[in-house]
């Protein structure tokens, strides 16, 4: 069982780490802002790769194509949505 | 930038490289370390593209997305004969992250992790271009 809050925080901090955006803290990061283009942290294509590596290290998380990631990747709300959905112990 | 594909398993490709004299990329006869990154992506390229031909089903035409964890230990001189050893970390849709390590004269060169983004085509029997 995952405290939300904390999941999504925790995958702020590793976005954060993984991608060297050293000018940004969590806080910086909108839960429903968009993490690809636009107005939210402006990831490209390729950040998405770092993104999956983040979202498989947890139990049970397989992002198996570029359709689906393109959904679950979109926001952190998206990402913690799916990671909790995925636990096998949920 | 890659002599011979030597060996390649279904996660790892191994390659060799003589630093020839006309090398372009030398500078007071040592390899520059662009030109030891250029060998690793092209080393993952030329594997990537060998289990891709050997399925005959994908041809990857691709770019190098981004290098990251770059460490250079030494450079090669004139005549030294380079070994590269590059490991696919993981895949996702047309990108591949993979690690790669290169050798000279049983001392490690550089080391590095390369993102590679193809462009593929279902098209059996093309040619692999790099």
């Amino acid at each position: 069982m995952y405290n939300v809050d904390e999941l999504k925080n925790d995958l702020k901090k590793q976005i954060i780490e993984q991608l060297n955006l050293e000018e940004i803290t969590p806080e910086d990061i909108e839960n429903d802002a968009p993490l690809f283009g636009g107005p939210g942290l402006g990831l490209d294509s390729i950040d998405a790769l770092e993104l999956v590596l983040i979202m498989e290290r947890y139990p049970g998380v397989k992002i198996p194509d570029a359709t689906i990631g393109e959904k679950v990747l979109y926001s952190i709300d998206t990402m913690a949505e799916y990671i909790v959905n995925s636990n096998p112990e949920e | 930038m890659v002599d011979n594909l030597i060996e390649v398993t279904s996660n790892t490709f191994e390659t060799d490289f003589q630093v020839l004299p006309d090398n372009i990329f030398l500078e007071a006869e040592v390899l520059r370390e662009f030109a030891l990154i250029e060998n690793i992506a092209q080393s993952s390229a030329v594997g990537l593209g060998f289990l891709n031909m050997s399925t005959q089903t994908i041809q990857i035409d691709g770019f190098i997305g981004a290098i990251s964890k770059l460490k250079v230990h030494d450079l090669p001189k004139v005549n030294d004969k380079i070994f590269t050893m590059v490991t696919l970390l993981h895949q996702f849709d047309n990108m591949y992250l993979l690690k790669g390590e290169s050798f000279a004269n049983n001392k490690i060169l550089i080391e590095c992790e390369v993102k590679l983004v193809g462009r593929m085509s279902h098209q059996p029997g093309n040619e692999l271009r790099n």
